[in-house]
């Protein structure tokens, strides 16, 4: 460590425990949070894999008993590369450390320290179902047949609109459809500390920027109609109206006769 | 008591007389054309794919949210222009064949737009390059150029509180930074194209030339023609159609804007105010004749 | 004694009773939609959409509103300019009911504006005013003929305060009583004029409508046939306001100044029939007229509401009849106020896709504007000197 100090590269994996002075995570007798300042002191470059390490990841998933976060929120201030995901894509650690192996740069981070190429888009931007999204065409509950025609997991809570990550055109390890949805399993948002271990998996999420579906619309959609209620009581007062003028009309006829035989006020 | 009937029609003839010479004013002595810079777009319905890309386009170009109020949150599918879409892609489906075609709605920028002509203190007004724009400051939220569009395309921001009103105003604040319109720069095709309506114009006509089966006028059999060119007194939004314009839902218009009879009318009777004032005076007069007499009588009463 | 009857004098007596009451409920019920409406916003509250964006409170409100306060217009025309004086004790009552109709299309047209906190800038911005606009022009009237219309009636209240104990009101009475009344003239002018210009340009309103008014309402002349029509409304809501007050208030009617309006106002419902028929005819939709369609019938209604009253009040007996007076009065005004709905909504075709019935917010709203205007109605003719006549003595001797 000292004789490569500044230049190293530390990678961090695990949540970190905070709680009783960090004793949750000791080892040889120290804890976790004092060796990674120790460690990230010296570091030339740090990184956080997974998603415990990026904001603690399950271990800090309600209740939290160890008080568990990742290794951003210990080392406030320093420039800690995150790569969430549970688990992290090794392509996305891989090209962020030949960067820096070669270049000597960091990638560039997204406000929550994420390298933009990987985790620049939302997995719905690529993702190999969103024709079936677009068309409206959706697998309404696991095995009907929507789901073996392949189609698209939102309703089944797929996180894709909502999640940060490349998983969609970067499969696992190379192997082909090794990521939640290829396999038809709605992606359930591991690299966002927002939704992982926090949304429940089969809640849908909000789209965040909607884009126009695969239909149109017609040339003259319908707009605008009558409240029954309002029919009702607009029907009544002018109802009502009529029917109070006739009567009116009909007794000043009367009162008119009567009133003629008697000599007027003013006359 | 007697009434003089005659009296009473002379009565009524004279303070209509304003409104009788206003509507003989011919209309023709108001027909406008097209500033010698105007500039607009020519959709071609024969290139549109339905892509909608110029849809997204055009809310980013104006910062205009997507409309997700009809598909629980899920896409921007607005069904028609609305307080916060000045762009669509429509679709016409013929019941009776299989003919289909895009149709983009958004506004024509009319040569002489009734907008324009309803607008109080002008809060819509023919600006730079006969573009239409609207300046907030000045609309206090009437609707009127919503009742005077033929096209029905200024849109009301109904669930605002402050609501203002919405349409294309042809992206002038890109054109002023030398962009093109939103729709027009991503348009894959270019079924949709911006220039000056003169070249617009002279391109639609070469189209139909070169392609003369391609085209349709606006009813069935009609001989193919440019939408705009005349339709309303002109606008400067050409449209290019293989389907009968009136199953677009374009409407059928004469050949000149039916701003200029109101137009005209208010003319006739306001001109520099003389008849007003004439009226105002003649009223006077007589008022005060006859009051003083009237009070005379009632005094001696 | 023609002296006494001659000269206005308060009615007093309670305000609250058990019409009143009645009244007060849809007050209250209209001022809860007007708060609605600017808590929910214009989309919330009412049922207008882009492509009816005028509904109700314009086309009733706004457009009829203000032909039902022609009262005081089509009467001052009578007297002042056709030296019509033995009208005269109509004038008052006429220009109060006149007063109040204006300021309640005023109200609502501050309902009906998405942003009416900018609406003074439509007089303010001169350089920006654009002459071409009819809306333009009937705003700028409306505005100035409320204000004339409150002068025309002020010195009812003026009168009554300089008979009070001394203290503010009293010298206002004193101070500018005599400068109104030596004014008057030129303000009854002004009265003649506003709505001559602004009646006419409610009609130029929808001609901006171009084809999407129907052919059968849509003319050129429809300047002059809403001035027309709203003459005609003016004199059957004197005769109306007239009666209803005398029965309500058990007053001697004015019977024989009514039946004189009623002579009064049948040439202007031929007129306005007349024009209609010959407009279309010169215009080539006669043809029209043979479709039979839902227009045709509403136009076909709208002619007989015209001519029925006129053919009524044609014959003398019928005149001095109260009831069938009355009758005639309701007919014309049920005629001036479906003219001006069919032209405002019924007549607008913007395209079969849209539909438009007023919200709850809006018929509440609106009746209760129409309340509110009764209420005041009868506030001020049992506190000013409104209306003419021998005072029944119960109230004779309460204000003693």
């Amino acid at each position: 460590m000292k004789e490569h100090e500044g230049k190293y590269v530390l990678v961090v994996e695990g949540a970190i425990p905070t709680k009783e002075n960090g004793i949750y995570c000791q080892i040889a007798g120290r804890t976790a949070v004092d060796i990674l300042n120790d460690v990230a002191g010296k570091a030339g470059a740090i990184i956080a894999i997974g998603s415990c390490a990026s904001w603690g990841g399950i271990p800090s998933a309600d209740p939290n008993p160890t008080g568990a976060t990742g290794a951003p929120m210990i080392l406030k201030g320093k420039t800690v590369v995150t790569i969430p995901g549970c688990p992290a894509n090794p392509y996305n650690l891989l090209g962020t450390v030949l960067q820096f192996a070669t270049l000597g740069t960091l990638p560039a981070l997204d406000e929550k320290g994420r390298p933009k190429f990987a985790y620049g888009r939302t997995i719905h931007e690529h993702c190999p179902r969103r024709a079936h999204f677009d068309a409206g065409r959706f697998v309404q509950k696991f095995g009907d047949e929507g789901h073996r025609q392949g189609w698209c997991l939102y309703k089944t809570g797929c996180k894709g609109p909502a999640t940060h990550a490349n998983c969609s055109v970067q499969h696992f390890g190379e192997v082909p459809d090794a990521w939640p949805i290829g396999v038809g399993h709605p992606c359930f948002g591991c690299t966002e500390q927002a939704l992982a271990f926090r949304v429940p998996l089969h809640t849908t999420v909000d789209i965040d920027r909607a884009t126009p579906p695969d239909t149109y619309a017609p040339l003259h959609a319908p707009m605008g109609k009558a409240a029954p209620v309002a029919a009702g009581v607009g029907g009544l007062v002018v109802g009502a109206l009529v029917g109070a003028g006739w009567a009116a009309s009909k007794k000043l006829g009367t009162t008119e006769e009567q009133a003629s035989k008697e000599p007027r006020k003013e006359a | 008591m007697t009434l003089d009937r005659r009296s009473l029609l002379t009565g009524a003839a004279a303070t209509a007389a304003a409104a009788v010479t206003a509507a003989t004013v011919p209309a023709e002595a108001s027909v406008k054309t097209a500033p010698p810079d105007a500039v607009g777009l020519l959709y071609d319905t024969t290139l549109c794919i339905g892509c909608k890309t110029c849809v997204v386009a055009c809310r980013e170009a104006n910062d205009k949210k997507p409309d997700t109020s009809n598909s629980n949150g899920l896409w921007d599918a607005p069904l028609d222009l609305n307080g916060q879409t000045k762009n669509i892609i429509k679709l016409y489906k013929d019941p009776d064949s299989p003919v289909r075609s895009y149709f983009k709605s958004q506004c024509m920028h009319c040569v002489d737009p009734a907008c324009v002509g309803a607008c109080m203190i002008g809060a819509l007004q023919k600006r730079e390059k006969g573009i239409v724009t609207y300046k907030q400051e000045y609309c206090s939220g009437c609707r009127y150029c919503q009742v005077a569009c033929p096209f029905e395309i200024p849109k009301f921001e109904w669930s605002s509180k402050a609501p203002l009103m919405v349409k294309c105003e042809l992206c002038n604040h890109r054109l002023a930074e030398g962009k093109l319109p939103g729709c027009v720069e991503v348009c894959p095709r270019h079924a949709v194209i911006y220039g000056t309506r003169e070249a617009l114009l002279a391109e639609a006509k070469k189209r139909i030339a070169d392609h003369p089966d391609r085209y349709r006028g606006y009813k069935d059999g009609d001989p193919p023609r440019v939408f705009g060119e005349t339709d309303g007194g002109g606008t400067q939004c050409l449209v290019l159609s293989h389907v009968p314009y009136e199953k677009l839902g374009l409407p059928d218009l004469e050949e000149t804007s039916h701003a200029g009879v109101p137009r005209s009318i208010q003319h006739g009777v306001y001109q520099g105010f003389i008849a007003p004032l004439a009226l105002y005076a003649v009223l006077g007069a007589v008022v005060f004749r006859n009051k003083r007499a009237q009070d005379k009588d009632g005094g001696a009463a | 004694m023609s002296a006494v009857l001659h000269r206005p004098a308060p009615l007093g007596g309670p305000v609250l009773t058990k019409g009143t009451r009645a009244l007060v409920v849809f007050a209250a019920l209209g001022v809860a939609a007007m708060i609605y409406r600017f808590a929910a916003g214009l989309g919330g509250a009412t049922a207008l959409n882009d492509g009816y964006p005028w509904g109700l409170w314009i086309a009733f409100d706004v457009v009829t509103g203000t032909a039902l306060g022609c009262g005081g217009y089509a009467v001052a025309l009578l007297v002042y300019v056709l030296n019509k004086g033995e009208f005269h004790p109509l004038v008052r009552p006429a220009l109060l009911t006149s007063a109040l109709g204006y300021s309640m299309a005023a109200v609502s047209i501050l309902l009906d504006v998405g942003r009416p906190w900018l609406l003074h800038r439509v007089p303010l911005y001169v350089s920006h005013w654009n002459y071409n606009s009819a809306l333009f022009e009937v705003a700028l009237c409306v505005m100035a003929y409320v204000a004339v219309l409150w002068i025309e009636v002020s010195p009812a209240f003026l009168e009554r305060w300089r008979q009070g104990p001394p203290g503010l009101q009293k010298s206002l009475g004193d101070n500018f009583l005599p400068v109104i009344e030596k004014a008057l003239p030129f303000v009854i002018a002004l009265g003649l004029l506003l709505p001559t210009m602004h009646q006419s340009s409610l009609g130029t309103l929808m001609l901006l409508s171009g084809k999407k008014l129907h052919p059968l309402w849509s003319t050129p002349l429809l300047p002059l046939l809403f001035l027309i029509s709203s003459l005609a409304m003016g004199y059957a809501v004197v005769v109306f306001e007239s009666t209803l007050s005398s029965v309500a208030f058990k007053r001697p009617r004015e019977s024989r100044m009514l039946a004189g309006l009623g002579k009064a106002v049948v040439p202007f419902l031929w007129v306005w029939a007349g024009i209609r028929l010959v407009d279309i005819a010169l215009r080539g939709k006669l043809g029209l007229l043979a479709a039979f369609d839902g227009y045709v019938l509403l136009f076909l209604a709208e002619m007989a509401l015209i001519v029925v009253p006129a053919v009524m009040l044609a014959s003398p007996a019928r005149r001095a009849n109260p009831g069938s007076l009355f009758k005639a009065a309701m007919l014309m005004i049920l005629a001036g106020t479906s003219y001006r709905i069919d032209t405002f909504i019924v007549a607008f075709r913007p395209g079969a896709q849209y539909a438009y019935f007023p919200s709850l917010a809006e018929i509440l709203a609106t009746t209760g504007l129409v309340a509110i205007e009764i209420l005041v109605y009868v506030f001020f003719v049992k506190r000013f000197p409104i209306l003419t006549g021998a005072v029944p003595a119960h109230a004779a001797a309460a204000s003693q």
